[in-house]
């Protein structure tokens, strides 16, 4: 129980022999300061840096160039989201479901509404569902964009950043003419969703459609075939398939290590057996084409990939939303039965799960959180040591952690 | 770490950088030839949608003092207050914290009258905390057409009280006033 909070021992420092016949020069000088001895330095990649995606703390232990050890503390960002859900009210709790994974509040949002709703046992009516389905591929989409786009970022590509915001802007801009925000939505409640769509919206994200996957070309000639980008990500930060079940990871990171598990196709919720079943979209899995299986380029492939899946998805539900009711039967003061409920669904960083407690009142007994980031940067302990510093950021970036998540 | 290559590899991967890079370089030299797409704010702006969670606006006439939206807010942050005076009411306070709002908008929808709404200014900036307590009142107090109603029903009831009295006083008088009526004690 002492390693939790302390790193492990450093290795023994090291003093270089170096023989008397080498400690002169061939021009007849003496060499000074050859007794020198060499320790591992500890470093902070501290909580405020421009690459660890958040505010987290990761305690690297470097001996030179090559980093012997990798410890990560988190917390900086710790705003009891749980503990205010045993205080605030079912409806109340919405908001604070935007916040934790803030860069896809969409599918926050999803997560504890289908979460209640199990607990409820309500049916939603079937524009509610495809509404929410568009929203959260729409916002999946979104969250790759930044995810790909900051982490051309970390090695060095600043171009490919600009671009995906582009797009990121026209999402966020029809996300503020359905609910009115751009990040912090709270459109996807108990029962359905707020509002309807205006007029016009459903043409405008078939536009959007058509458009992004041009745009999805430009990202990839630009970076994920780039050969740079290739050599500074293939062959960094092998997860291996035993590894990646081993840790608990899910998502992104267990895809590209070759492991064919998607929680929309494996456990469905909402209208995603029906989008499995008529074949719509295909998974994405990492094969290894640039390096090892498993490596950085991997993710940013499945990454990339699932944009594209996401657009098809999209497609299948404009292709067959009606008109309807876009609320469920809930009454004004919503007061749950008891029981409680645990509902996982596919977070664009792996399995965010909701599990909530009811004990019959107004406010939620517990509400518990499972976020994605949390479980996988467990791995990067193992995956830092060996590498060096600067395959360590590009480790870190392929791992899309939000920190928000991750303290919640 | 393996650093040995083949002289193929060598020039393989000299080429393959400068394939890529310059397949790049067409995508951005295709850009470099077309108007940016960059906004000057604050000099342009964008428009903004109808439905965005601004600033509130309140519609005093139509509040009656529920609570609704206080009750409804996550945080606590509206505050209302005002005195009935029969059915109308005299406006003390209905302020918003600015520092705690959240922008979330489960404020508006438990209006049983629709009163008070998220408009699309967003901008609030100001050099003293206390004037993030957003007063959204357009008149404290009661407005004239409230008072005169007020004065109608106060004379509409004073009128009313004045009958009945008047009729609760004829009623006494004549029963005052009836002839040989059997409770007169006999001489």
């Amino acid at each position: 129980m002492t390693e939790i909070n302390t790193p492990p021992e450093p290795p023994e420092a090291k003093t270089i022999e170096i023989p008397e016949k080498a400690r002169t020069l061939p021009s007849g000088e003496r060499e000074f300061m050859l007794d020198v001895s060499t320790s591992d330095l500890e470093v902070n990649m501290g909580p405020q840096h421009p690459a660890t995606h958040g505010v987290m703390r990761i305690l690297i232990r470097t001996d030179g160039e090559v980093v012997t050890g990798g410890q990560v503390h988190l917390g900086y960002l710790h705003r009891c989201a749980e503990k205010i859900g045993e205080n605030v009210e079912w409806l109340q709790y919405l908001p604070y479901t935007d916040r934790y994974d803030y860069l896809s509040a969409m599918n926050n949002n999803l997560g504890y509404s289908l979460a209640v709703e199990a607990v409820m046992g309500v049916e939603i009516p079937r524009r509610a569902t495809l509404l929410r389905t568009i929203c959260a591929e729409l916002n999946r989409i979104g969250s790759h964009l930044i995810a790909f786009g900051t982490y051309g970022l970390d090695i060095g590509a600043f171009t490919p950043f600009f671009y995906c915001f582009r797009e990121r802007e026209w999402m966020m801009a029809l996300f503020e003419k359905i609910c009115g925000a751009r990040l912090t939505y709270s459109y996807i409640r108990i029962g359905g969703v707020f509002n309807d769509a205006p007029v016009g919206w459903l043409k405008e994200v078939e536009r959007f459609c058509d458009v992004f996957e041009e745009k999805w070309q430009e990202y990839y000639d630009l970076l994920v075939v780039n050969h740079i980008f290739v050599q500074r990500t293939a062959k960094i930060g092998v997860i291996t398939p035993e590894m990646a079940v081993d840790y608990g990871l899910t998502g992104p990171m267990l895809r590209g290590s070759g492991i064919d598990f998607d929680l929309r196709r494996d456990m469905p919720y909402m209208a995603y057996d029906e989008i499995s079943k008529a074949g719509v979209y295909d998974v994405p899995l990492g094969r290894g084409e640039k390096g090892e299986l498993g490596d950085c380029w991997d993710r940013v492939y499945v990454r990339v990939q699932e944009m594209m899946e996401s657009i098809k998805i999209i497609r299948w539900c404009l292709g067959c939303i009606e008109d309807g009711p876009v609320i469920g039967d809930i009454p004004k003061v919503l007061k749950v039965p008891p029981g409680e409920a645990y509902v996982g669904i596919e977070n664009p960083r792996g399995e965010l799960g909701h599990y909530v407690a009811s004990d019959g009142g107004k406010v939620a007994k517990r509400c518990r959180v499972r976020g994605p980031s949390f479980c996988n940067v467990a791995v990067l302990e193992k995956l830092l040591p060996g590498t060096f510093l600067a395959d360590s950021v590009a480790i870190i970036g392929s791992t899309d952690v939000v920190i928000g998540e991750t303290d919640r | 770490m393996s650093s040995t290559i083949t002289t193929r590899e060598y020039f393989q991967n000299v080429w393959d950088s400068l394939a890529t890079t310059f397949a790049g370089m067409k995508i951005t030299g295709k850009y470099l030839m077309q108007k940016p797409i960059t906004v000057q704010y604050p000099d342009e702006r964008l428009p903004i949608p109808e439905r965005y969670r601004g600033i509130h606006y309140l519609e005093q006439e139509k509040c009656i003092n529920c609570l609704a939206c206080a009750r409804a807010c996550p945080i606590d942050c509206i505050e209302m207050d005002a005195i009935r005076h029969g059915k109308e009411l005299e406006w003390v306070l209905f302020t918003l914290d600015y520092q705690k709002c959240m922008f979330c908008e489960l404020c508006v929808y438990p209006c049983p009258k629709d009163c008070i709404h998220m408009g699309t200014e967003f901008a609030f900036v100001s050099y003293d905390r206390s004037e993030f307590n957003h007063d959204l009142l357009s008149y404290k107090g009661m407005s004239r057409e409230a008072r005169i109603r007020k004065r109608e029903a106060d004379i509409k009831k004073a009128e009313k009280e004045a009958a009945k009295a008047a009729a609760a006083a004829e009623k006494a008088a004549a029963e005052a006033s009836e002839p040989e009526s059997p409770e007169e004690p006999a001489s």
